[in-house]
């Protein structure tokens, strides 16, 4: 049964006389377990005081994730961004192989987006000048943290308008 | 006819002595069989 609107409760019809155990609950009030005994009656509890819950701060959490192994960003001038997680000690066009779009034929030479790869740059700056399939092979894959594919105007096609497809690898910072 | 007895009893709050509503109350009898 429940309370009422005061508060007060009452059993009737308790047939046997013996102790009896009272169990109140409330949402937001320490249980109460009680031992009652019966032996007249008519049993008046009284006033049951029912006492609040005390409120327990938890400790912080912290949430953590891993970053998706292949990451996609749309970003201007028809450019590819990637970041892969490289297993150790693959070599990089094995990597390479895993992107979407990205193809390493039997002589190494890697296409990205149906262009071939005419060159890698770590950091910016070009590795094995523009030999790309030198640059691929010789790349220890536990330096690499990302690597970025997209079709970018070399210094002279600024000039004659010819897209470029390059390789961009990045060093873990 | 077997004599039988009543239990009554009020809740209230603790700290501000006002009335409990709603509260789950239960009795286990005797031989283990309760009454809500």
């Amino acid at each position: 049964m429940v309370s009422g609107d005061d508060g007060s409760f009452l059993f009737n019809n308790l047939l046997d006389s013996g102790n009896y155990t009272l169990i109140i609950t409330s949402v937001g009030y320490d249980r109460i377990d009680k031992e009652v005994l019966i032996d007249v009656s008519n049993k008046d509890l009284g006033i049951i005081n029912f006492q609040k819950q005390q409120g327990t701060e938890l400790t912080g959490v912290t949430v953590t994730a891993k970053t998706p192994p292949v990451q996609q960003k749309q970003i201007p001038f028809n450019t590819m961004q990637v970041n892969i997680k490289l297993i150790p000690m693959h070599p990089p066009k094995t990597s390479l192989l895993k992107m979407p779009g990205i193809t390493v034929d039997k002589n190494g030479t890697a296409t990205a987006q149906g262009d071939q790869v005419k060159s890698v740059t770590v950091d910016g700056k070009k590795f094995f000048g523009d030999d790309a399939t030198t640059a691929l092979r010789n790349l220890p894959a536990e330096i690499i943290d990302k690597i970025q594919v997209f079709d970018k105007l070399s210094d002279q096609a600024a000039f004659t308008v010819l897209m470029m497809a390059t390789a961009f690898v990045q060093l873990i910072s | 006819m077997a004599q039988t007895a009543t239990l009554t009893g009020k809740l209230v709050d603790q700290s501000d002595k006002s009335p409990i509503v709603g509260a789950s109350i239960q009795v286990s009898l005797p031989n283990d069989s309760s009454q809500t």
